[in-house]
């Protein structure tokens, strides 16, 4: 029972980590404001400057809530498939999944006649969140139908990725016929989008954001028994019980609510979903999905808020996009995972 | 005699071909399998060795007939149940590197556990049973990228152990194993079947192996039909050769194992000495072309022996004198130089 413990330190070590670096998030930006007064305004109290507690209040405290969320609901989204598929290199960008949010978020501005950006789908308020978090969802569910169907057929793990890839090109062809009619203003804003960004959802988006993510965590939470049952292959989760359509089935709607919500708020925001189980798994030495999913929605946080701290440059007025900043730290643990196993193809966790 | 822990009644198994008509690998066929019995079900690639074992575990459709497990036909019974009294182990080399080997073996308490899989303390007896009993509990904290193959497979034999199923149904477990790792697992599987009342039926090219520990043989021929009976029997009767003919090929009864050389010998000796010691020098004579006579009116007479762990060979020609030699290599050059 030794290992209980230590996965319970591990977990409380990253929890502490996560508040840490939630804290510097919090207080780090382009405009410096001293560590007293950001308390201060945390607790509710007065301050010297009104402006200040806008900048806490309204941008940094949402960002950082942002980063949490998207923390958590890649990085599951991420563990999800790489159990689901037995395949080391799955993840909600690298398989497309994202590309298919994307179309579902393209589809809804598509239909609503005017090629209307994602900003300005976000003006619509709370109904026009749901409508985006519906589609983006659906998008992703589609691509990931697609892929599940293939991979049905194929066993090697490289090829299914090279699939992957190609659908998520296709997805993404679409999405650019559709740029390819739109004006050059809203081209930017669409850029913009891909770019990623925590920053653009606003209180009440956040509200909606939280409840689907919680609902999408919780689902893969209950899955977490099929999951390490799946881990045996299905035909050893078959024998033991377990029904494997359900559970596909699930984690299916799990992985295309979490991926669809945050990449229709933030942008495609890639590497987080395939590298975070990497590193979380190698950090708590186990496959078992009762531990790895808290572990992972921990390690998640602490590195998507890492990335955001380093996208502020503190101590300048520049601020990078996000995705650059997640795809600098993430590709090379991708790298990493690629050369550490020389039986990639056939080979899971 | 007890009811028998699966069944089969007028059972085909095969499976859909892309235009829809039916292979039928096996047909009317009716098995049965006790409780402390341990069946091999042997037979030559293509067969449909899997294809039964597949049908029998419910991975697969019947084509007709059906499948009875404790009395109850299995089409009715549903995945969870069905998980309390039948448990797999396969070909398939498992990945899962991050796992220990407590961890596998615990999985197999799945459909005992709540939703959460939380392990009850029964569910941990019988865990701990299951590395007892396989004698993996050593490595329990290893993890299982850094077992062998054969440690592996006893791991996945104590997974199922964990599932405390009546049946336990084994796919070619020993495929990609050693010979001491194959050895191994069938003693192992034998005991299980003995000492904790198991129904264990395992598929498996291991020809010579399954003679010595299986209880019964099922010997699927090529087509379709299957032979049930000890193995003994089969031997006796000449079913067991029958399954495995091929030209150039056959089976020695005497030795209990396929003899690879050919029929019509090149010469006959008289071979007398210990029985090991004639046994092994008919091997090498045989590989030869050389067949042992069972009368003494031949032209070369061998007598071997053995004083102080010094063999001897002591060859005697009618023709010409006796010639002395202490290793099969020399006994082989001799008689090479006899018969030219």
């Amino acid at each position: 029972m030794r290992q209980t413990v230590s996965h319970k330190t591990i977990l409380s070590g990253l929890a502490v980590l996560a508040l840490c670096f939630f804290g510097l998030d919090v207080m780090l930006g382009s405009v410096q404001i001293p560590f007293g007064q950001v308390v201060r305004i945390l607790a509710g109290q007065e301050t010297d400057n009104i402006a200040w507690v806008f900048i806490i209040e309204k941008i940094r405290l949402p960002k950082a809530l942002t980063a949490i969320l998207v923390g958590c609901g890649l990085s599951v989204s991420g563990l999800q498939m790489q159990t689901l598929f037995r395949n080391p290199l799955a993840g909600p960008s690298e398989l497309g999944i994202t590309a298919g949010a994307g179309l579902g978020v393209a589809a809804v501005m598509l239909a609503s006649g005017s090629s209307a950006s994602i900003y300005a789908i976000r003006q619509l308020g709370v109904s026009g969140s749901w409508l985006i978090i519906v589609m983006a969802s659906l998008g992703s569910a589609l691509v990931l139908s697609i892929i599940l169907l293939i991979a049905g057929r194929i066993r090697d793990n490289v090829i299914l990725l090279i699939v992957g890839v190609m659908i998520g090109t296709i997805t993404l062809s679409v999405i650019s016929i559709w740029q390819y009619f739109s004006q050059p203003e809203q081209l930017q804003e669409y850029i913009m989008w891909t770019f990623g960004s925590l920053g653009g959802v606003t209180q009440h988006h956040l509200y909606v954001l939280t409840g689907v993510v919680i609902f999408g965590l919780s689902l893969s939470f209950i899955s977490s028994k099929a999951l390490n049952g799946l881990l045996l292959g299905e035909n050893y989760a078959k024998s033991m019980g377990l029904t494997i359509s359900k559970t596909r089935l699930i984690i299916l709607a799990s992985t295309s609510i979490l991926t669809g919500s945050i990449t229709a708020f933030c942008g495609p925001i890639g590497f987080i979903g395939i590298a975070v189980p990497h590193i979380t798994r190698s950090l708590m030495g186990t496959s078992d999905h009762r531990v790895l999913i808290p572990g992972v929605c921990l390690t998640g946080t602490v590195l998507v808020l890492l990335c955001d701290i380093i996208a502020q440059m503190p101590g300048t007025q520049t601020v990078l996009p996000i995705n650059v900043v997640t795809s600098l730290l993430g590709a090379p643990v991708v790298i990493w995972v690629i050369i550490s196993r020389n039986n990639l193809r056939s080979s899971f966790s | 005699m007890n009811q028998p822990v699966i069944k089969t009644i007028d059972l085909s198994v095969g499976y859909r071909l892309k235009n829809k008509a039916a292979k039928i690998v096996g047909t009317s066929l009716n098995l049965e399998l006790h409780k402390g019995e341990m069946v091999c079900l042997l037979g030559p690639n293509g067969a449909g060795k899997s294809t039964l074992m597949r049908t029998l575990s419910g991975l697969q459709p019947t084509l007709t007939g059906s499948v009875e497990i404790n009395g109850i036909p299995l089409s009715t019974i549903d995945a969870a149940a069905l998980a309390r009294q039948l448990s797999l182990v396969l070909t398939e080399r498992i990945e899962v590197g991050n796992l220990s080997v407590q961890e596998v073996v615990a999985l197999g308490r799945i459909p005992y556990t709540g939703w959460l899989g939380k392990l009850s303390d029964t569910d941990k007896q019988k865990v701990e049973w299951a590395l007892e009993a396989t004698e993996t509990s050593v490595f329990r904290s290893q993890k299982m990228n850094n077992l062998s193959d054969g440690e592996r497979q006893k791991v996945m034999l104590a997974r199922a152990l964990a599932q405390d199923t009546d049946l336990i149904l084994l796919d070619e477990p020993t495929a990609h194993l050693d010979l001491p790792s194959r050895v191994e697992i069938m003693q192992l599987l034998h005991n299980l079947a003995r000492q904790h009342q198991k129904a264990i039926l395992l598929s498996t090219h291991e020809l010579d192996l399954a003679l010595q520990a299986a209880d019964r043989l099922w010997l699927m021929k090529k087509n379709g039909a299957l032979m049930v009976g000890t193995p003994e029997d089969m031997v006796l009767n000449g079913s067991f050769e029958d399954a495995f003919a091929r030209p150039g090929f056959y089976f020695d009864k005497n030795s209990g194992g396929f003899n690879i050389h050919r029929h019509s010998p090149i010469a006959e000796v008289a071979l007398s000495g210990p029985q090991h010691l004639v046994f092994w020098t008919r091997r090498a004579l045989q590989r030869e072309g050389i067949s042992v006579a069972s009368h003494s009116d031949c032209s070369l007479q061998i007598t071997v022996s053995e004083k102080q762990d010094h063999i001897t060979w002591k060859l005697m020609p009618d023709s010409k004198d006796s010639l002395h030699t202490t290793s099969i290599a020399g006994l082989l050059m001799e008689i090479r130089r006899f018969l030219s």
